[in-house]
């Protein structure tokens, strides 16, 4: 079988999940005797313009054998399209010399929805996958479904409602908007979504239900054979992984640590390992600020700085727990099947996909988006309380693995 | 009482009177004021009474003027123009001016009897351009410049436009018949701004191509709908003997970006489509005008760029590019994006514009559509749709030009879309009366289509005041037409 991943980005040109996913599939595809796997990955040419060679629309990924680069030179955030005849007759082409049985689309940033109409022209029997790592589809707002002007997840999602966030804009510029995802969809066989809720979102958007399958974003175990989980002396070492962007909720998890530290007067430690703080916006940065302003003794905050999939494991050793307290619905949540691999026991917000796969004693505990009070209380139950957390730190699942992921994406396939 | 002429002020005042008759010739002083002085308003300071609150001037001599005068003290206005060693007198004006209420203008003066407000509007024929310019009004000089910035034409009709917006913005009553005074100017700044315009090709492609039907997409600068439009009609151009002809007014965008994006469009779909550009904006008709011209197709489907065919029902949509109008004109039935009912058919009417301080009172006439914003759905079976219609009459029906289909001989023979309406509004309804009136069927198609209307927006004012003009003229060419719906249609008809 010949298969090809076609992707927003790759991991050596800009690091993020949906990459990661994607090269993931492609290279446990690659590891599959009885597969033939391509990687092609849609970049921003003005962003990496030392991937761009003038004029060639599709480039080698140097060092590779099966991995190609495809900047483009703009591209229509709204309509999520590109429409570059140089662009189009390059893809026919390579579409054409490689052949590929099943197209494994990740994305439509940068990827252009026009691309599934190419795909369909030129191999009207190829079988189209397409995993919906996020919500573009149906929002706007960088996908995410939340409505900053109001602070809560976006329980609508009709486009009236979406003029809310985007007021220089009207509502059939939405209507059409979605009229072209669909219109896209239409061509693709099936869909993948890293979690129930997010299927369920798409569902309510008017994908059919018996299109979109769920299978959890493999993960690559970094826990050595035999490792034995070990904690801080005390249990009140808790770390945020993440982004520090806005709807992660780092305020909400200093606002509960803050509480916690000054109701019981123990000492409590933060640990932040965000990046990205360049794309917070100033007013959040200073709802931040204004959390620790004057805040006890007892709250110790350490801003660590970004990480990467590399080191993940031996950072989330220092912690004892760890928190996820977006505000947004995450569509899958990365770092909780990360903090499984590191036998920590994760304190999410019940936000999207998070929802569903935190289990309250088992691999974590929940509690409700945005509320400081709520995971306030769960720190304090947490600290120092060897016994839930030895339990968990030993019994816990960990998420399926990448091969696993690769496995259940070839039944797919096979259906 | 006792009256008393103070004649040596009169003297004094005016020297040239006292060099002819001296200081103390009381009787001669006086006959002079009487028959000249007081009507000349000797030793009245004029810009107390008189103000020119804008000045516009064109490059082809087109000349507008806004202010406000107490009719009492400046009873006749004489505007003469100075372009260099050129003097251009319009002498004293009186029906040359548009004289309107200002009720600003009333507080100050305390005459709200007479309108106080004016706008003139004209052009100066064999005009001269130079640096140095100077107005005067009644002799004074009111605007001087000495290095002139001429207006293009494009921007002086914008401007005076806009200037006029004053009188649009009331209730039609009150101002209808001032269009009179106003409309040759604009007519002859319109005509003069579309004799210069041109149309550019920016791109074609399967021209070569048999086809019997023209699709042609007038659009006024923006192209931000014209991909998804272009998308959601590709089934019904794609390898069909359809060619889809885009004319865009106005397109400021990137034009090597947009001939790439149609391009790439044609890469993917097999279509015929070429796309041209006017170097202004020729307004509605005098752009579909053009794509009528140049199309091959013996049937022409005029279509707004924000028409799209309903989501799932694209087949029955399509059906409509593809029939025959024979000798009439067809138009559709247009929703809004939400699904709900926008178009089914237009019927127009007239009202009374009266404004019993002006003491005048004459037709005015209104489009209507029937069945608007009602809770019709695009998806409603044929069953309730002909509920929906019961009241839609089959004869004397008007249809929106937003979607239209119509042999090309046809709309030639009935003299294409009126260019004497500035930019838009009312040549669509111009246009199906003219049909009416020459024995011609013009029909409602139950075809559905969407028509991406969207929520109004507040509309700038150069565009109230055109839509204030071409209401006027249209109520001037129509107002005697048989087709007129009578007044029961209007109050129950829906």
């Amino acid at each position: 079988m010949k298969f090809l991943t076609l992707s927003l980005y790759h991991p050596r040109v800009m690091r993020g999940g949906a990459q990661y996913v994607a090269k993931d599939l492609h290279d446990a595809a690659a590891a599959d005797p009885e597969v033939d796997a391509v990687m092609l990955a849609a970049i921003d040419s003005r962003m990496f313009p030392q991937y761009s060679k003038t004029g060639a629309s599709i480039t080698a990924l140097p060092d590779t054998d099966n991995e190609f680069l495809m900047p483009g030179r703009r591209f229509d955030d709204f309509f999520h399209r590109i429409y570059d005849p140089r662009r189009n007759k390059a893809l026919k082409r390579f579409l054409e010399d490689h052949k590929p049985d099943v197209i494994h689309l990740h994305h439509s940033l940068w990827v252009g929805l026009e691309v599934i109409d190419l795909i369909r022209n030129t191999l009207p029997n190829v079988k189209i996958i397409y995993t919906l790592h996020e919500y573009l589809a149906i929002c706007h707002r960088q996908g995410q479904l939340y409505r900053y002007h109001e602070g809560g997840i976006c329980q609508d999602t009709r486009p009236d409602q979406c003029v809310g966030c985007f007021p220089e804009r009207n509502v059939d510029e939405f209507i059409l908007r979605r009229r072209g995802f669909k219109r896209a969809f239409a061509m693709v066989d099936e869909f993948i979504s890293p979690s129930q809720y997010l299927k369920d979102r798409f569902v309510e958007w008017g994908l059919d239900a018996d299109k979109i399958t769920v299978i959890a974003n493999g993960h690559h175990r970094r826990r050595p054979e035999g490792w034995v989980p070990k904690h801080s002396p005390e249990l009140n070492v808790f770390g945020f992984f993440g982004q520090f962007v806005d709807a992660k909720g780092i305020d909400v998890a200093l606002k509960a640590a803050r509480r916690v530290a000054e109701t019981t007067e123990r000492e409590v430690e933060i640990k932040v390992f965000g990046g990205n703080k360049e794309y917070a916006t100033k007013d959040y940065l200073a709802k931040i600020e204004a959390v620790l302003d004057d805040a006890p003794e007892e709250l110790i905050v350490t801003e660590v700085g970004s990480y990467s999939r590399d080191n993940v494991f031996e950072l989330m050793s220092t912690v004892d727990w760890v928190i996820t307290p977006s505000i947004w619905p995450e569509t899958f949540g990365l770092v909780v099947s990360e903090a499984w691999d590191a036998r920590r026991p994760v304190l999410a917000s019940r936000a999207g996909g998070l929802d569903g796969r935190i289990i309250d004693g088992v691999n974590g505990f929940s509690f409700l988006p945005g509320s400081d009070t709520g995971l306030a209380q769960l720190m304090e139950f947490c600290i120092g309380n060897a016994e839930v957390w030895q339990k968990m730190a030993h019994e816990m699942p960990d998420e399926i693995t990448v091969d696993e992921a690769w496995a259940a994406h070839k039944a797919l396939i096979a259906r | 009482m006792k009256t008393t002429f103070l004649f040596r002020n009169y003297a004094e005042a005016n020297p040239d009177l006292a060099e002819l008759y001296g200081n103390e010739d009381e009787a001669a002083l006086r006959e002079h004021y009487e028959k000249y002085g007081s009507v000349e308003r000797r030793g009245v300071n004029l810009e107390d009474y008189l103000r020119v609150e804008k000045v516009l001037l064109s490059e082809e001599g087109h000349i507008c003027i806004a202010g406000w005068a107490d009719r009492r003290m400046a009873e006749s206005i004489a505007v003469t123009l100075v372009v260099g060693y050129m003097m251009y007198e319009f002498g004293e004006l009186r029906d040359q001016f548009c004289w309107y209420h200002r009720q600003d203008v009333a507080e100050v003066i305390g005459d709200f009897e007479r309108p106080s407000g004016y706008l003139f509007l004209a052009q100066i024929p064999d005009f001269r351009m130079h640096s140095e310019v100077m107005v005067l009004v009644n002799g004074k000089k009111y605007y001087s410049s000495e290095a002139m910035r001429w207006m293009s034409v494009q921007s002086f009709m914008t401007d005076a436009l806009a200037t006029c917006a004053v009188l649009a913005d009331r209730p039609v009553g009150a101002t209808l018949p001032l269009t009179e005074k106003l409309a040759p100017g604009f007519s002859q700044v319109w005509t003069s701004y579309l004799d210069r315009l041109g149309f550019s090709c920016l791109y074609e492609t399967g021209t070569d191509r048999e086809g019997d039907r023209s699709i042609i997409i007038t659009l006024y600068r923006d192209t931000s709908m014209l991909i998804s439009q272009l998308e959601t009609l590709a089934p019904a151009l794609s390898g069909q003997p359809v060619e889809l002809i885009v004319v865009a007014n106005e397109y400021t965008g990137e034009t090597a970006l947009l001939a790439e994006q149609l391009a790439a469009f044609s890469q993917l779909h097999d279509v015929c489509l070429s796309m041209h550009l006017c170097s202004g904006n020729s307004g509605f008709s005098a752009g579909n005008n053009y794509g009528a011209k140049i199309a091959r197709g013996e049937t022409l489907i005029f279509m707004n760029p924000d028409i799209f065919p309903p989501e799932g029902q694209e087949d029955q949509a399509f059906a409509f590019l593809a029939g025959d109008p024979g000798e009439g004109l067809d138009g559709a039935l247009l929703y809004y994006g939400d699904g709900s009912l926008m178009h089914s058919g237009m019927y127009t009417t007239a009202d009374q514009a009266v404004d019993a301080r002006m003491g005048f009172s004459q037709p005015v006439l209104r489009v209507e559509h029937y069945g608007k914003g009602l809770t019709a759905h695009v998806d409603d079976t044929e069953a309730e749709l002909a509920e929906e219609l019961r009241e839609v009459p089959e004869d004397g029906l008007l249809v929106t030009a937003a979607l239209w289909r119509i042999r090309k001989s046809v709309f030639e023979e009935v003299g294409g879309l009126s260019t004497d309406y500035i930019i838009a509004y009312y040549e669509d309804a111009d246009f199906c009366l003219k049909m009416l009136e020459a024995g011609r069927p013009v029909r409602l198609d139950h075809s559905r289509w969407i028509h991406m209307e969207g929520v109004g927006k507040p509309k700038p004012p150069m565009l109230r005041t055109v839509m204030w003009l071409n209401r006027a003229l249209y109520s001037r060419r129509f107002a005697d037409s048989p087709f007129l719906a009578p007044a029961a249609t209007d109050l129950f008809q829906l």
